[in-house]
């Protein structure tokens, strides 16, 4: 069954002097949440960008595939892997 | 753009099925969402999920991508609106994959015609780097739409 998720972005002004908001997910689990350009390029200033977005998607999606079988089960990593070097480092708790 | 970095720390405890996991962003923007196998596949019930963060990656990085093309035009932006969806869906022999983006766009834009528009959405689409991530192993689609100039 497919299923489909959603987020709403705005953006006001030029790119290096405007500023964006991450307005809404489909969850309602968090927004709005401010971006800019200098933040995603220099300094993130406490403010989210799209590259900590893609952190958290994979982070979320490879937690919930090493609690059962890792193994090719976190489809963020598969989009991923098509453009990028992924590489791993895991360890066991004592 | 330099290189930049940025991290996402996540906690699960339990099981996949009936466990439940813990996201924090790393620059403080947001901390502690919870997240679950339930909520990704059925009902939301208000936690997070992985397609729906990529949905926000990719709607924050086309709004910017856009901004930029515009700007360089010389028409920057009033205002763009930029809604992200992303399936999931079950593929036969590989189980489930992210198999399609969908990015609708509309634009306030003072001073510029639709020929011009429409270049400008070409480029932000090519030059948004989650929109080439995505297209590696699912489609995109684009629907920009260039709304009226306020009276």
């Amino acid at each position: 069954m497919a299923t489909e998720r959603r987020a709403e972005a705005t953006w006001r002004g030029s790119l290096m002097g405007g500023a964006g908001t991450i307005e809404r997910v489909g969850s309602g689990a968090f927004g709005p949440l401010g971006v800019s350009w200098p933040a995603r390029a220099e300094s993130s200033d406490g403010k989210t960008s799209p590259e900590e977005l893609i952190a958290a998607a994979h982070a979320t999606c490879f937690a919930m595939a090493a609690a059962e079988d890792a193994k090719e089960n976190c489809p963020v990593s598969h989009a991923l892997r098509g453009n990028v070097e992924l590489s791993l480092d895991a360890r066991l708790q004592s | 753009m330099p290189r930049v970095q940025r991290s996402a720390d996540v906690t699960w405890e339990g099981n996949l099925a009936r466990g439940s996991g813990e996201l924090t962003a790393r620059t403080g923007a947001f901390q502690g969402l919870p997240f679950s196998l339930a909520a990704r596949v059925g009902q939301v019930e208000g936690k997070t999920n992985p397609e729906e963060l990529l949905a926000a990656a990719h709607a924050g990085c086309w709004t910017m991508s856009l901004a930029g093309e515009l700007t360089g035009a010389g028409t920057p932006p009033e205002r763009l609106t930029v809604a992200a969806t992303t399936t999931l869906d079950e593929v036969e022999g590989a189980g489930h994959r992210i198999v399609a983006s969908e990015i609708r766009a509309t634009a306030r834009v003072p001073g510029i015609d639709s020929a011009a528009f429409a270049r400008a959405v070409e480029a932000a689409d090519a030059g948004c780097p989650f929109s080439a991530l995505i297209r590696a192993s699912a489609s995109v689609s684009v629907d920009a739409e260039l709304e009226e100039a306020s009276a």
